[in-house]
């Protein structure tokens, strides 16, 4: 209990003044308190589950017309369906006979590496040769002899064995794959990373283990697949962060073969809008895969030039889709595919960025992204609305930002040049050339909302009949113009493009015409600034929660609102009813209260001297 | 009207035989060569009866045409006997295009009904 609090008299205590803390102190206190109810909401909270599937869906749009043809013109998935077991009168698993055949074809088309999604752990079956698929897999490596040239073959191993399941299972080397056909082919980690929510899995490891970049640690497939096709160039992984943990970027875009002969046809915009608004913005998917496809049937047929042109030279992912096996894999971008394409999908990363692949969330680099974008968000809403005297003097009134006209003049210059020069001069590392052109937006930006209230949304009681009229109108037309152009760029190019090309725009004209709240719209285009900032080399970290920073953004701005609210309320009350009795608690408790609300207050008015401790005086 | 007896001749019955074992190996193209060191030619295209040709034993042409029952196979007619022939693994004097894609249509990306089961779990535990 605080001394000031003291009793002094029997029953009722009374308390002259309020305590007040120093200015300094409710910033820094509402700035620890904003910040971490952002790290809480953001990163514990169902909030990010909820808005990173919007965050995801804006950047699956935005993926779809900025993501490199080179990785998909090098990757093949070669599928065995469910249906082929029947065409083929094959059983389930398939027998080692089948799997013989593919190779021997593979083999005859020239590919430059395979990996085997098949786990080949348990002991062969009556009439399974070992033997035989050995020779077929050594005959695969061999293929390309008289052009001097070593067709790496990867067998699928299973995860660590946490439990006792035998010694072949602990073998590190073998990693579970019977060793018997490891004579011209390599285990590779085939674990999966978890899903997270609606987005499915969005990372993926380099190895089984944290040294990726080890000779004898057993590597992912795609980064096996990487190393073997691509030991020299640009793409080449070598430096010392090339195993760090990847973040996929799922292509959105079409196979031009897979549309030859699957079946693609998705709904029309009124059944994506009525999945959007039902489940999540990724309920939409697409129908078919990325990746350029064959099946085995198409394999085992006559020589085929379609088939040539889909295996020479490429890494080819042989896997299976088979009812209840459990080999599925979830991605934000399409419908459940076969495993085997989230291995397709992170080798078309690495050969489409090379070392700038996108590093996952864990990486340390992100957090502190994130936790930039946080302090940003935090200080924005220190100034915004109604400032508190520091905010205001440390991003308004700054002696430079004050004195020096040029300084903000040079300050605004070297942001444009930086951001063409990072057009212009298409350098490896264009997050070098950005970052300046970010800071200095999000400097200014803070300043000009510390210094021009008029930024901010005005009251509404100050809106008159006819601006209430006219904004209403105003609302429900560009409502109407939006669902009018969702409808139609959905049936062009796809519910995402929709979400980005209308919806998006459609709340920032909203924000800016209607509310006129151009806080939020500077606020969201610096987001995406940075989120595109840190999505760059030599950065390249994945796509950030822009939607969640901004949803953070409002959500922040109304509680303070409604805190400031509510200790103004308290101020007025307390300066009408100063002893306990009135508030009905015991005396210790005033004082306890009034170093609570006293916090939440905002605005310069509300700066008083340090008053001290409440003083007690007896009733 | 005196009806006609029509004698059934074992020479004219020996003769539309072979003619329909002709019609019915009307070759289609002809196998030119091996794509892989060695090709299985199956006897009466039974997958049990198999024996390996090498490249440098093949002596083509081999008159051939496809295999009415499956994509995957060619028929070969080697010293009148009926062989199969896998498809991928020989040259053919001209492309052979299968009749119909069987994949035509395919769904690869959809979700599956949800299961409370593995397959072949159970199998053997009677």
């Amino acid at each position: 209990m605080d001394r000031s609090s003291a009793r002094v008299g029997p029953r009722t205590v009374s308390f002259a003044r309020v305590w007040h803390p120093s200015p300094w102190m409710r910033l820094l206190t509402q700035c620890v308190v904003l910040a971490g109810f952002g790290v809480v909401l953001l990163s514990y909270h169902g909030l990010s589950l909820h808005l990173t599937p919007w965050s995801q869906a804006i950047v699956n749009a935005i993926v779809g017309h900025v993501y490199p043809p080179e990785g998909q013109q090098s990757t093949t998935v070669v599928l065995f369906r469910e249906e082929n077991l029947v065409q083929l009168n094959d059983p389930y698993p398939v027998p080692y006979a089948r799997h013989v055949d593919v190779l021997e074809a593979l083999a005859v088309y020239k590919p430059a590496a395979v990996f085997v999604d098949f786990a080949f752990i348990d002991d062969p079956r009556a009439g399974d040769d070992v033997a035989g698929l050995s020779r077929a897999i050594c005959a695969l490596s061999r293929s390309r002899e008289a052009e001097k040239r070593t067709v790496r073959v990867f067998l699928a191993a299973p995860p660590p064995d946490t439990s006792d399941l035998g010694p072949r299972r602990a073998d590190p080397k073998t990693g579970g794959v019977n060793p018997k056909l490891l004579e011209c082919a390599t285990p590779v980690n085939a674990q999966m990373d978890v899903e997270r929510g609606a987005s499915g899995v969005l990372t993926y490891g380099a190895c089984r283990g944290t040294d990726c970049q080890r000779d004898d640690v057993m590597k992912s497939p795609a980064f096996a697949m990487h190393h073997a096709t691509v030991t020299s160039g640009p793409r080449a992984l070598s430096g010392r962060r090339d195993g760090d943990p990847m973040e996929i970027i799922w292509a959105n875009g079409y196979s031009e073969l897979n549309r030859s002969w699957m079946n693609c046809r998705k709904p029309g915009p009124s059944e994506d809008i009525k999945e959007m608004l039902r489940d999540n913005p990724l309920a939409v998917k697409r129908k078919c895969p990325y990746t350029d496809t064959i099946s085995v049937m198409h394999l085992l047929g006559p020589y085929n030039d379609g088939v040539r042109k889909a295996i020479e030279d490429r890494a080819v992912f042989y896997g299976a889709s088979f009812e209840m096996a459990g080999d599925r894999v979830v991605s934000p971008v399409y419908d459940d595919l076969p495993g085997v394409y989230l291995h397709a999908m992170a080798y078309d990363n690495l050969r489409s960025y090379g070392p700038q692949y996108k590093r996952a969330e864990q990486h340390p680099a992100s957090r502190i992204a994130n936790g930039i974008l946080l302090l940003f968000t935090v200080f924005l809403l220190m100034v915004v609305d109604k400032p508190l005297a520091p905010a205001k003097r440390l991003f308004g009134e700054a002696a430079v930002a004050r004195r020096a006209t040029w300084m903000k003049g040079l300050a605004i210059g070297l942001a444009v040049v930086s951001v063409i020069v990072a057009m212009q001069s298409r350098t490896d590392y264009p997050a070098l050339f950005l970052l300046p052109a970010l800071v200095f937006g999000m400097a200014t930006f803070l300043h000009v909302a510390a210094t021009h209230p008029e930024a901010a949304p005005p009251p509404e009681q100050d809106t008159a009949p006819a601006q209430f009229l006219r904004k209403g109108l105003l609302a429900i037309g560009i409502g109407a113009v939006g669902l009018a152009l969702f409808a139609a760029v959905d049936r062009v190019g796809g519910a995402e493009n929709a979400l980005l090309f209308v919806v998006l725009p459609g709340y920032v004209v909203y924000k800016a015409v209607v509310v006129r709240d151009w806080l939020f719209v500077v606020t969201s285009v610096l987001m995406v600034g940075a989120a595109v900032v840190c999505y760059l080399p030599p950065i390249n970290l994945g796509p950030r929660n822009i939607v969640g920073y901004v949803a953070f953004f409002e959500a922040a701005r109304h509680m303070i609102k409604w805190a400031d609210g509510a200790g103004e309320k308290y101020l007025a009350l307390r300066a009408k009813y100063r002893d306990s009795e009135s508030w009905g608690v015991a005396a210790w408790a005033v004082p306890l209260a009034d170093r609570f609300f006293t916090f939440l207050v905002r605005g310069d008015d509300k700066e008083m001297a340090d008053e001290g401790t409440a003083r007690p005086v007896a009733a | 009207m005196k009806a006609r007896r029509v004698r059934l001749r074992p020479e004219l019955a020996g003769a539309v035989l072979l003619a329909m074992i002709g019609t019915a190996w009307a070759q289609d193209f002809n196998i030119t060569g091996l794509r892989t060191d060695s090709v299985t030619l199956y006897k009466d295209c039974k997958l049990e009866q198999g024996s390996s040709i090498t490249k440098q034993q093949f002596q083509g042409p081999w008159p051939a045409k496809k295999d009415p029952t499956s994509s995957l196979y060619f028929n070969v007619m080697r010293d009148g006997v009926r062989y199969c022939v896998k498809a991928f693994s020989v040259w053919t004097d001209q492309a052979v295009k299968v009749d119909k894609d069987s994949e035509c249509g395919a769904k690869v990306a959809g979700r599956p009904p949800k299961t409370g089961a593995v397959r072949g779990v159970g199998e053997g535990c009677q």
